[in-house]
């Protein structure tokens, strides 16, 4: 089973997410902000990670930043979703694997994350 | 007789008609078909038989151009008869056309009252023409003959006459050449005359001759006596002029004094004052000549009458005293005009015997140097004008640039700033003298970009001015000055050049936009926030409906209902904030309309703060009077109500508790408060809450929703004639409050 780490503050988003990456048969751990996913097993790591940028406690760049920062993470895709309209100057930033424009297309989004984890 | 011809029948006249050596035909209709043409005809036309029945203008086709058959047309029409003599026609015979002349006659013949035909009898008379030709044509020639002769000897006639006029001429120029002869003869027997009494007269003379000389020897002797007599005058004559010149001398000198003066002199004798001497520079001053000598000098210059120098020299006589004056001014007519001149003048008295006889006047041109004085007297007053419009200007210059609105700074051509005005200091919170101490370009400024980078030299207004020498428009920047928090101006920059055209510096003028920067920032910020918070809930709505779309039998009833749920839940969170959006629209074009009822606050906070009791982990307490009776928009209060204390909620999460508090100020205001007991607010942010776009980051933290609800809130209040505000210290909680009329 693939793992997907997922943080998200909106409750509706996270909710859908999870129940959509289940059903195509992922693992799902979600977290509504950073605090939480900072008090995540640290042992445990995913096969992706998939961060919403605006947080109520912080930003997914930041975390973004932080994973790509981290040898442990080496080799761990990072997908960034945001609403936001300059989504391309995030690359600048943190330097994620790829991105994801809300509102977006779950099949969209499938594709996004299968070419990720498959690779 | 008619029995004869109705015996001979049709054919019979016909036949008589053929034969007929006259020519003879007969047409029908206007469009004269040849009905009968004889032999003779015939022959005339140089036709046969085949023309029978045709129209006459097909069978004779050169009659074209030609009159007949107008003719004839005219007779059938009017039926009046035409006949003709000489009359040519041109005929086409054996292929030639030739001119024949014909008598003829076009006769109507008619039946009933109707013309029936025309009858044409024609007789060929082209020899009898030619003979008249003939006939005419000698005529004619006898009579050009006629006319010959007679010019001929209108000529000689008139030859003849000039030759008798000559002659006559001849005749009486003869007649005079005699009588001249005749003279000539008369005056040649007189020259005769008179010679012979000239040489009888010298004869004469000759023996006189010797006479004359004996007397003239006589003479000679006497001669000699009388010189000796007249040596012995000429010697008292010298001894008597010596006397005289030692008398005169002193004249003489006086005389010579004046004559070769440099200066213009005169002399004036009498109390007509008599010009008695004058010397040549005084004449060319006044413009005249020698001839004015022995003149009055009032009548040899009337316009001296009345002048100054003329009184000057009329006292000057009358008390012996003298007098002078300098840079007077005359008019004296010149050439015919009346000039103004400039004279030092000297009047002095001129004494004969002890006694004033006239005045002695020296005069010296000082025109050109008054003139030029004045020049130079009108110049400055000119000059101490324009330089008093010039003052005035500047001072009104001055004033416009002290009082003005928009700060004002000059550089010279080096960036050095030379002037600011006091706005400029205000803006730039700097004295002037601190600001004369720096460039545009200073790196004391800390002139930034708008987005917060370093402005580099080259992108600053004034060098961009400065360097193509063009100005610039409303060039935002942003300055960070070292002790308070940076401010944005907009800046006009304007360059000055010289009269050849070089730079010598520039103008700018700027203002302080950091209400209209901030607000624009806001404005794009809330754009921002907008579109994300409302893409927030269409995400979730959006993947909902794919996925019960997409995989609607892989998902358990419960799991589908869940996702109903959501996409309820978003379209409710959508719908807010476009009710909010709307709301903020209407205030905007004050169409936020109230809808007032009188309502106890009981019924408010029943019905909009229950859900938020029920749903909120923090205990929510009323305090006061809640069976208050207030007029007011039930709902837009509820709003009101709503977000302070979701507000509450969201921002002092912290808080266990919120109080609701009712206070009656006075019999016309009630004010209503919702208190947490969260992180506070600094004071420094407190003033900016109520305004549109604002929205605070809460500790850092970032808060979902538009930033619209205090705005929105403090407009409804207004609306109510009611109050709004807020009062909070830093980490003890917040109050936020409002009023209604009672």
């Amino acid at each position: 089973m693939i793992k997907i780490f997922l943080v998200e503050d909106d409750d509706s988003i996270r909710e859908v997410l999870e129940i959509f990456l289940r059903s195509e048969d992922y693992t799902v751990h979600s977290f509504a902000n950073v605090s939480e996913f900072k008090n995540r097993r640290k042992d445990e790591l995913p096969d992706l990670y998939l961060f919403d940028v605006m947080l109520p406690d912080g930003s997914g760049i930041d975390l973004c930043k932080e994973i790509k920062n981290n040898d442990l993470n080496e080799g761990i895709p990072v997908i960034i979703m945001s609403a936001h309209a300059q989504l391309t100057q995030i690359k600048d930033v943190c330097n994620p694997d790829d991105f994801i424009a809300k509102p977006f297309d779950i099949d969209q989004l499938l594709q996004q994350i299968q070419k990720m984890v498959r690779s | 007789m008619t029995n004869f011809f109705s015996s001979l029948g049709t054919e019979g006249l016909l036949d008589i008609l053929k034969q007929s050596s006259d020519a003879t035909a007969i047409y029908t209709g206007l469009d004269l078909h040849i009905q009968l043409a004889n032999s003779a005809m015939l022959k005339m036309w140089g036709k046969d038989e085949s023309v029978l029945g045709k129209k006459l203008e097909e069978a004779l086709p050169e009659l074209e151009k030609q009159p007949f058959t107008d003719i004839l047309r005219n007779v059938w029409r009017t039926g009046e008869r035409y006949e003709a003599h000489n009359k040519a026609a041109a005929l086409e015979i054996d292929g030639s056309l030739v001119t024949s002349y014909f008598d003829f006659i076009y006769q109507p013949i008619f039946k009933e009252e109707k013309i029936y035909c025309i009858l044409h009898t024609a007789t060929d008379v082209s020899e009898r023409v030619k003979a008249l030709e003939l006939v005419r044509k000698k005529e004619e020639n006898e009579q050009l003959i006629k006319e010959n002769l007679k010019a001929a000897n209108e000529e000689l006639q008139t030859l003849n006459e000039e030759f008798q006029a000559t002659n006559e001429e001849l005749a009486a120029m003869n007649e005079e050449y005699e009588a001249t002869n005749e003279q000539l003869e008369e005056a040649h027997q007189l020259i005769d005359v008179f010679n012979q009494q000239l040489q009888k007269e010298n004869t004469d003379l000759l023996s006189d001759n010797k006479g004359f000389k004996d007397y003239i020897s006589d003479l000679n002797i006497s001669q000699k006596g009388l010189e000796q007599h007249n040596k012995e005058l000429r010697e008292l004559n010298d001894t008597i002029i010596l006397l005289n010149t030692k008398i005169s001398d002193s004249e003489t000198s006086f005389i010579n004094l004046i004559a070769q003066a440099p200066v213009a002199m005169l002399l004036v004798k009498g109390d007509h004052f008599i010009i008695t001497m004058i010397n040549k520079p005084m004449l060319e001053l006044l413009g005249k000549d020698t001839g004015i000598i022995g003149k009055s000098l009032f009548d040899a210059i009337p316009e001296l009458e009345g002048q100054q120098a003329a009184e000057m020299l009329v006292r000057t006589f009358e008390e012996g005293v003298a007098h002078s004056e300098i840079s007077n001014p005359i008019m004296l007519n010149r050439n015919g005009n009346l000039e103004q001149g400039f004279f030092n003048f000297n009047y002095t008295p001129f004494i004969e015997n002890g006694k004033v006889t006239g005045v002695i006047n020296m005069a010296v041109d000082v025109s050109p140097q008054v003139l030029a004085i004045q020049e130079r007297e009108k110049t400055i007053a000119e000059k101490i004008a324009l330089e008093e419009i010039l003052r005035k200007s500047e001072d009104r210059l001055q004033g416009i640039l002290e009082t003005m609105a928009e700060g004002v700074g000059v550089i010279d051509a080096t960036g050095q700033l030379v002037y600011a005005n006091p706005m400029a200091q205000q803006i730039l919170g700097l004295t002037e003298s601190l600001i004369k101490d720096r460039t545009y370009h200073d790196a004391q400024w800390q002139n930034l970009r708008l987005d917060g980078t370093p402005l580099p030299l080259e992108e600053h207004p004034m060098t961009i001015m400065m360097t193509t020498g063009k100005p610039v428009h409303d060039h935002e920047i942003c300055v960070q000055p070292p002790d308070r928090e940076r401010f944005y101006i907009s800046i006009n920059a304007a360059p000055m050049f010289d009269t050849e055209g070089n730079l010598t510096g520039g103008i700018g003028t700027f203002m302080d936009v950091t209400t209209r920067r901030m607000i624009t920032q806001g404005k794009d910020d809330f754009i921002s926030i907008a579109s994300h918070e409302l893409k927030t809930p269409v995400t979730a709505l959006k993947a909902s409906l794919q996925l019960l779309q997409r995989s609607h039998e892989k998902l358990s009833v419960d799991v589908r209902a869940r996702l109903v749920d959501q996409s309820i839940k978003s379209l409710e969170k959508l719908s807010h904030l476009i009710t909010d959006l709307l709301d903020t629209s209407r205030i905007d074009q004050g169409q936020f309309k109230l809808n007032k009822q009188p309502f106890a606050l009981s019924e408010l906070f029943d019905d909009c703060c229950s859900n938020l009791i029920q749903n909120s982990a923090q205990n929510i307490i009323f305090e006061g009077d809640v069976t208050l009776m207030v007029e007011a928009d039930n709902q837009q209060i509820g709003q009101v109500m709503t977000n302070f204390i979701t507000n509450a909620i969201k921002y002092a999460p912290d808080s266990d508790e919120i109080i609701i508090k009712i206070e009656k100020l006075n019999d016309q205001e009630v004010k209503i408060t919702v208190k947490d007991k969260g992180p506070g607010i600094p004071k420094e942010k407190l003033i900016h809450l109520f305004e549109r776009y604002y929205r605070t980051d809460y500790q850092g933290q970032k808060f979902t929703g538009l930033g619209l609800g205090l705005y929105i809130s403090a407009d409804i209040i207004k609306n109510h004639g009611g109050r709004i505000g807020v009062e909070s210290d830093f980490g003890n909680g917040s109050e936020f409050w409002f009023t209604l009329p009672l």
